[in-house]
């Protein structure tokens, strides 16, 4: 039963049922930094596929960008990332060899259902 | 009771919805060190060549992006990945695909110069062993200096707020004696998160009498562990004490949710799979691959394969034989960890509950 596998994983009573090992792996990611993002045309609103999202941590001592995910035919992307204690996730969106420039953006609300993002061409 | 009974019901459902969301993936199974305890048996000239990149792509992409939860992890395993010229590359390319990685390693090469270079790829999780103090670490490694390198090593990893990292010991007739002075070592080094496992009598730790604990010796283990872990939930204040804990190798009678957060769930073919290096699809990377490989990723479609196969992962009454057969606990055990049945199957080659009576 697929609604009560989500039900209970949904709880954070429950959640730490789903956080294991395999008893030769590494552990799990830390899920909850996953967010969806939309990347549309800022003018036309038409998504936009093949859209790089990459991400960092303002307050990390390394700031490199991580790949993180690339929007399909809907303009859509599921996005995982790091996030730090007190720190906000800043996120780059290119949609590379386009006229389309490049968005940075940060996220202070982690609780967003879906991150829009419009891109705009050079003038 | 009731507890246990509504454990067994999560169980079953998490076998009938079998969400896949860790994938292993045997990069290589080219290694630099010699380990007496290594399953896999592997070897620097390794006669398998690495899987290429596109040819893992390949297989991972027929699993639907809405059947991968937010939690999914490719574990990357060997064989040593960092061997692997291309291991950032892989990196990027899994992430690219919203999806986190994560790697097992021996810490040899595992420099700060190689630290930012997989940070940079978006490693999520790290895991690094370490198996005895000094010249027994190195014993068990097969190679000298291999213990100050690993430290080296740990020390460069815990100092990362954004890795979810652990360590893992094998622990052995030497290091049996050495818990104390290993949780102090890696405490030191402000590692969060001990992970313990004994060692499974396959590869090259089958014949190795040194490898194994006798029952008494496992017992002290347990006990060492139940302790660390009541000590830990006594402080209230300050810093966090390292998270000690027993890896989720077996069933373990009276031990059960004193050594480990959660009790004894083998989710080998429930929620995960291998990719081999050979293309073969599996379970862990540790269970038989000549008896439960479940298809082939350049014959097969990965995610049919995960759909529609792996019946022995997912119901184990098979395992009701030998020892198994008329156990008091088998409900709760069902035949143990999948790795630890090899060959003709005949009989379950380890029994941790056993160890505890």
């Amino acid at each position: 039963m697929k609604w009560l596998h989500n039900l209970l994983k949904g709880l954070s009573l429950t959640t730490a049922l789903f956080v294991f090992q395999a008893c030769y792996g590494t552990p799990e990611w830390l899920h909850d930094n996953a967010l969806p993002f939309k990347v549309v045309d800022a003018r036309t609103g038409d998504p936009l596929e093949g859209v790089g999202i990459s991400s960092r941590v303002q307050a990390a001592e390394n700031l490199d960008w991580i790949p993180c995910g690339v929007t399909n035919a809907e303009g859509e992307a599921f996005v995982r990332f790091g996030i730090m204690e007190g720190a906000n996730p800043q996120f780059r969106i290119e949609a590379a060899g386009t006229d389309y420039l490049v968005k940075d953006t940060v996220l202070t609300d982690l609780s967003h259902h879906l991150v829009e993002i419009k891109l705009s061409k050079a003038e | 009771m009731l507890r246990d009974t509504l454990f067994r019901l999560f169980r079953a459902n998490e076998v009938k919805v079998h969400e896949l969301n860790y994938l292993f993936w045997e990069c290589t199974t080219r290694c630099n060190l010699h380990c007496r305890h290594c399953g896999s048996d592997c070897m620097a000239a390794s006669q398998d060549v690495d899987m290429p990149l596109e040819d893992f792509l390949r297989a991972f992409d027929t699993i639907p992006v809405k059947e991968r939860p937010p939690e999914f992890t490719v574990v990357l395993t060997g064989g040593e990945p960092l061997l692997r010229p291309d291991i950032a590359e892989v990196g990027r390319a899994i992430r690219q695909r919203g999806v986190g990685w994560s790697m097992v390693s021996n810490g040899w090469f595992y420099d700060e110069a190689m630290h930012r270079k997989l940070m940079g790829a978006g490693m999520g999780a790290l895991t690094i062993s370490l198996d005895g103090i000094g010249e027994d670490h190195d014993w068990m490694r097969g190679r000298a200096g291999a213990y100050e390198r690993t430290l080296r090593a740990i020390a460069i990893a815990a100092k990362e707020p954004r890795l979810n990292f652990d360590v893992v010991s094998c622990i052995n007739k030497r290091s049996i004696g050495q818990l104390d002075a290993l949780h102090d070592k890696l405490q030191s080094l402000g590692v969060k998160q001990w992970r313990i496992f004994t060692i499974i009598p396959i590869g090259r730790a089958k014949n190795d009498p040194e490898m194994h604990l006798s029952d008494a010796e496992f017992v002290q283990l347990m006990d060492f562990i139940q302790a660390r872990r009541e000590a830990a939930r006594a402080v209230k204040e300050g810093p966090r004490p390292m998270n000690v804990t027993f890896s989720c190798e077996g069933y373990l009678g009276r031990y059960e949710r004193k050594v480990r957060q959660n009790p004894f769930f083998c989710r080998a073919g429930v929620t995960i799979a291998s990719v081999l290096i050979d293309g073969r699809i599996c379970g862990c990377p540790n269970i038989d691959r000549d008896v439960f490989s479940q298809g082939n990723i350049y014959r097969d479609n990965l995610w049919d394969v995960w759909q529609n196969r792996f019946e022995p992962f997912r119901h184990r009454e098979w395992t009701r034989k030998g020892r198994c057969a008329g156990c008091p606990v088998w409900r709760d055990c069902q035949g143990n960890g999948m790795h630890n049945w090899h060959g003709d199957c005949s009989e379950v080659i380890n029994c941790h509950y056993a160890k505890t009576l």
